[in-house]
């Protein structure tokens, strides 16, 4: 099977030639972290081997059964229950290996199944063998290769008794003669094997801390004796399995060694951080990994810190332990990370990710071919097989190790999930679960139930991974009405700057040879320009990142606080003055009437408003509609496209707010319909905040309707109304809802992102009235502030919209964006941008959505909240990286195929349609101005050859005397215009 | 007042400085932090704490209302105006004490997405092993709310 690696092996190993030479082992690991990938999809290489995992002590049972001897560990727990009784169960435990489809399954050997007091020297229980025989007989028979781990913690209570267990160095003899016996009795079927699993715990909370049974506690060099032991015990089981049984049975010998995680703290790689982690890491996994694939002995950093205690290997053990496996085998669970934080973190932060633990190994220990043992986290007793948190962790540990594979090239060759069954935990016993099938521990049958997590584990083994369920890319464009937009929240009024042009009518005397000073002409006073908008020196500006992005639709907010009638003219001026700049440079504008946000504290209600209860109260409706009655006939026409009210479904709290948004916007839908309509010709909406969920369980009903139950609720409770089907009920009046019907000109969308969505587990709670529990992938990228992203979620969403509402109406995703902490180079919007898009541009072509405007969340950053294309005017509104990519996008208007790459150029649509002449001289523009050209300057020619002609005929002297009067006359004037008057700008 | 129960003056707004103000009985005023339910006391030797536990003798203030709206707290020990400033600094008494305004919370009740933000970045920094959901995947207050862009712009 390792044949299948040789090509990706050569390639990494070419790769990594040349990164060797950096000095320092692996810290670089630190200094540089991790490509920072996207990468959600992809499969494991064939061949790649997926498998399952139990181990004796805890799921066994029968602990005295058949001639079975006590270990440590049924000393040390007391424990005497079946447990997930898969002594007895066993047949069906495979069937549950088999549900799940797997390759391998792991399983560890009760060493006092097979001797019961430790003895290798008596003869072996016959039921015990027999028992393995039996398993490994028919997972043959299933075609399901048996991992076999030989010792996992369960020492016979024999050996702990008569020599102190790990402490005494025979036990690694008695524990070589178990193990041949092992490899001679089932070494025929078997292909891998463990010699032990976790030596790490074992030593530490076996001989350290005694949490783990024997539970010996007291000298601190006990640790470090049993690890010395447990090593030498390793070494010689995998010498005497290469002797002796390597030539017939062709099998791998390995052992399981346990990895925290550690990061510089706060993330500050500084080089006395960056020590401290790999001190950490040594301390762990290095002080076993060292001897065995390393140098042959201990950590130099272990030995410095624990002089006296740690023993030595002499120069021949050094190496005879060196190099004792056949291949890498990683187990990173919650205990080692547990034990990892309390004892060996060195001030720096404990982490969850795998990834780096793998590129960790591969880097230190020279690029192994390595087998991922247990992998997995556990879940509170109280969960049933509706396990939905334990699916993300498994969907999280998995695509860390397929990014480990296909990004780092780390050379993972098999997975093991952690485990099959529920068991009992051995120090925490049954207050926690680990298991893909649930076993109920107050029930004598013990049965096997399939957990929602095992559902999950079979579909990905199945498709060896995670196989791209989108669509891929497609090629294509938005038409020529497609409005690629730029989203701002409320402009707010900005009277100042203010740099008022030729108001002064006064006429001053600049007294140029004397002192220079200018003094008014007193009696005289000039005709100034009336007042100009470009007066307001902020809208030029702002307007002008605008422009840079290339977007000729814009949308923003007024403000509400600010505009009310018979409110400051100077304020409707200033937004008159934007919207006749936005005109003048052919920008679009789509104009919100009230935009609440929490950057004004009244919600951007006006204040008497707010202080009177907010939308609670009805007055606000009425002060809404006449508000609203006001921005139409003050800015109606140069406004086509209206948004009532921004996301209603945000800012309610209860379901009277609820209902007096949505009256406030028929009303002002229904006063434009009448008033405002025939002339103005806009459009009017309001834009709802419509997140994606999907169900967060996919394999479960009653996740499916939470689904369902949060979007009728969230998008459902505000379009229904105005544009669903009969049957919302929503306590209206009839006469009510025939004033809804209707009212709505194309539905506005503001989505951001994706999130899961769960029924509540126990009563629900009070908030949030949708009902529903919220989750989230960690698998997805997410932004700074926890935004995922998932630009699939955009097509479901409209194609939703669509399904319920039907395609009479248009949809614009009135806001769209992502937060980016990046300064510049803003590598997650401008991902956010193109798939977004792409996403938006699948709906439209494959999917047949009446698409018609897609609008950026937001122009520019506002203090530390980065959704900006431009940062804050505070940090001089530069323009990220992603505003170039939009522009570019703009200019072919989406995606077009490499061969048709030239940018589209789209003739405004109302000026083009008017005449035919028109277009015909717009398209022959240099054409005709060449001609024209041509013919003057032909015309030119023949005017002077004309003239020439008849000078030349007369040949008269002309009286020059006219002309120097003319000179003269005209000194005295330039003297006076140059010398005494100026007018003062 | 932060959770460990120190106490500081702080120069800018924070979510550990909103404090709950409560009469108790005339003159008498109960200082609690909102973000840590800690009461404000003073220990033996008259500086200020934070403690889980109210007392009377430690914990209740006498709230002193001054000419020009401001009020200043006297130590329920010593009777002399408490102040923020630290002991340690050595201007112990020769420091001005402090004086307080009451004002609106625009720390909390409005500003939900401080609170949200930073739940967000507590999440970044700790992970609890001792959960069964330790990168946070459901059940937190922060995504529990739909956080909207578009509503939570930061002031």
């Amino acid at each position: 099977m390792f044949g299948v690696w040789s090509v990706c092996v050569s390639l990494v190993l070419i790769l990594w030639g040349t990164s060797e030479k950096v000095q320092g082992k692996a810290s670089k690991l630190w200094l540089q972290p991790l490509n920072e990938t996207f990468l959600q999809t992809g499969v494991f290489p064939s061949g790649f081997l997926w498998g399952v995992g139990t181990v004796a002590f805890p799921t066994e049972g029968s602990w005295d059964a058949d001639g079975k001897g006590e270990s440590v560990w049924d000393r040390f727990t007391r424990h005497t229950d079946p447990s997930s009784d898969s002594y007895i169960q066993w047949e069906e435990d495979l069937e549950s290996v088999r549900y799940l489809g797997v390759n391998f399954y792991s399983f560890s050997l009760s060493w006092t199944r097979i001797f019961p007091d430790g003895n290798v020297k008596a003869h072996p229980n016959p039921a015990g063998v027999q028992h393995y025989r039996r398993l490994i007989g028919k997972l043959k028979e299933l075609q399901v290769e048996p991992v076999v781990t030989l010792f996992h913690w369960d020492l016979p209570q024999v050996l702990q008794e008569r020599f102190g267990g790990w402490l005494n160095q025979s036990t690694a003899d008695v524990f070589a003669d178990y193990t041949a016996f092992c490899f001679r009795t089932f070494g025929a079927e078997v292909r891998y094997w463990i010699t032990m699993h976790n030596p790490f715990l074992l030593a530490i909370q076996g001989y350290g801390t005694g949490a783990h049974g024997p539970g010996v506690t007291g000298d601190p060099a006990d640790p470090f004796i049993a690890a010395h032991n447990l090593l030498r015990a390793h070494a010689k089981a995998w010498h005497l399995y290469d002797k002796h049984f390597r030539r017939h049975q062709r099998g791998n010998v390995s052992i399981t060694l346990g990895s925290h995680w550690v990061e510089p703290l706060h993330g500050q790689a500084m080089p006395t951080n960056l020590e401290l982690c790999q001190k950490a890491m040594e301390a762990v996994i290095g002080w076993f990994a060292e001897p065995i694939y390393g140098s042959g002995d201990y950590p130099e950093s272990l030995k410095a810190s624990h002089r006296g205690v740690i023993p030595e290997f002499s120069a021949q053990e050094r190496l005879w332990i060196k190099g004792t496996t056949d291949f890498f085998s990683l187990a990173f669970g919650r205990e080692t990370l547990r034990v990892g934080q309390g004892l060996a973190r060195f001030g720096q932060t404990v982490k969850l990710d795998l990834r780096s633990v793998l590129v960790w190994v591969q880097q230190t220990y020279s690029d192994p071919q390595l087998l991922l043992a247990e992998s997995g986290w556990f879940t509170d007793a109280s969960v049933g097989v509706q396990d939905t948190k334990a699916i993300y962790l498994m969907k999280r540990f998995i695509m860390q190790v397929m990014q480990a594979v296909s990004v780092d090239g780390v050379r993972v060759f098999g997975y093991t999930a952690w485990t099959l069954l529920d068991g009992f935990e051995w120090n925490h016993g049954y207050s926690i679960r680990r298991g893909l099938f649930y076993i109920d521990f107050s029930k004598p049958e013990r049965r096997r139930l399939l957990k929602t997590s095992a559902h999950f584990y079979r579909r990905l083994v199945r498709d060896n991974g995670f196989p791209a369920e989108n669509t891929p890319h497609i090629e294509g464009r938005f038409p020529c009405d497609f409005q690629f937009g730029v989203s701002e929240s409320v402009l707010q009024v900005h009277l100042r700057p203010f740099s008022p042009q030729f108001t002064d009518p006064q006429l001053y005397r600049w007294n140029l040879s004397g002192d220079g000073a200018l003094s008014p002409v007193m009696g005289i006073l000039l005709h100034t320009r009336p007042v100009q908008c470009t007066d307001f020196l902020f809208i030029q500006r702002h307007l002008f990142l605008l422009g840079v992005t290339g977007s000729a639709h814009y949308r923003f907010a007024l403000d509400w606080t600010q505009l009310s009638p018979g409110g400051d003219p100077e304020k409707v001026r200033f937004y008159r003055c934007v919207l006749m700049e936005l005109q003048r440079r052919g920008i679009r504008p789509v104009v919100t009437l009230y935009h609440p946000s929490y950057r004004s504290p009244s919600l951007g209600l006006p204040e008497a408003l707010h202080a009177d209860g907010g939308w609670r109260n009805a007055s606000a409706v009425e002060a809404f509609v006449s508000y609203a009655a006001f921005c139409f006939h003050k800015f109606g026409d140069f406004v086509s496209t209206w948004i009532t009210v921004n996301e209603p479904n945000r800012l309610t709290e209860a379901y009277t707010e609820d209902r007096n948004l949505l009256l406030a916007h028929v009303k002002a839908w229904r006063i434009y319909d009448e008033r405002f309509r025939q002339k103005q010709g806009g459009a009017v909406s309001l834009a709802i905040h419509a997140d994606w969920v999907e169900p967060a369980d996919p394999f479960l009903e009653s996740h499916k309707s939470a689904q369902q139950q949060f979007l009728a609720f969230e998008v459902g409770r505000f379009l229904d109304p105005l544009i669903g089907n009969e049957g919302c009920g929503n306590g209206f009046s009839n006469a009510e809802r025939v004033e809804f019907k209707g009212a709505l000109d194309f539905i506005a969308l503001n989505h951001f992102t994706t999130r899961l969505v769960a029924p509540w587990e126990n009563a629900k709670p009070q908030k949030p009235e949708h009902g529903c529990a919220l989750m989230t992938d960690v698998t997805w990228p997410a932004s700074h502030l926890r935004q995922a992203l998932v630009p699939w979620g955009l097509r479901r969403m409209l194609g939703w919209v669509r399904d319920r509402y039907g395609d009479r109406l248009p949809i614009i995703v009135t806001a769209t964006g992502v937060d980016d902490q990046a300064v510049h180079d803003d590598q997650l919007r401008q991902s956010y941008i193109r798939s977004y898009l792409q996403e938006a541009l699948k709906a439209r072509e494959l999917d047949g959505v009446n698409l018609r405007g897609f609008y950026i969340w937001k122009l520019q950053d506002h203090h530390d909240l980065r959704f900006g294309l431009f940062s804050s005017a505070a940090h001089h509104s530069r323009p990220k990286a992603s505003v170039s990519l939009y522009r570019d996008i703009i200019s072919h208007r989406g995606f077009p195929s490499a061969a048709d790459l030239r940018p589209l150029t789209c003739r405004d649509a109302d000026s083009g349609t008017s005449c035919e002449l028109c277009t015909r001289i717009a398209e022959n523009k240099p054409l005709l101005f060449f001609s024209v050209c041509v013919s003057i300057s032909a015309s030119m020619l023949c005017v002077l050859v004309i003239i020439s002609v008849v000078r030349k005929r007369r040949r008269t002297p002309i009286n020059v005397r006219p002309q120097r009067l003319r000179v003269q006359l005209r000194f005295p004037m330039m003297k006076v215009a140059q010398g005494s008057y100026a007018i003062k700008p | 007042m932060k959770p460990d129960g120190s106490v500081t003056g702080s120069p800018v707004k924070k979510r550990n400085c909103v404090l709950n103000l409560r009469s108790v009985k005339a003159g008498e005023t109960v200082i609690q932090s909102e973000a840590t339910s800690l009461f404000l006391c003073v220990d033996d030797e008259d500086n200020l704490k934070g403690q889980l536990h109210y007392s009377e003798g430690d914990c209740t203030f006498q709230e002193l209302l001054l000419e020009d709206g401001y009020s200043s707290f006297l130590s329920p020990h010593s009777k002399l105006p408490v102040s923020l400033l630290s002991k340690q600094s050595g201007q112990k008494r020769s420091a001005p004490c402090s004086r307080f305004l009451p004002v609106m919370n625009t720390q909390l009740a409005g500003k939900e997405e401080d609170i949200q933000i930073q739940d967000v970045k507590h999440y970044i920094k700790d992970i609890n092993l001792d959960s069964d959901d330790p990168l946070g995947i459901g059940h937190q207050s922060h995504i529990q709310t739909v956080f909207s862009p578009s509503l939570h712009t930061k002031k």
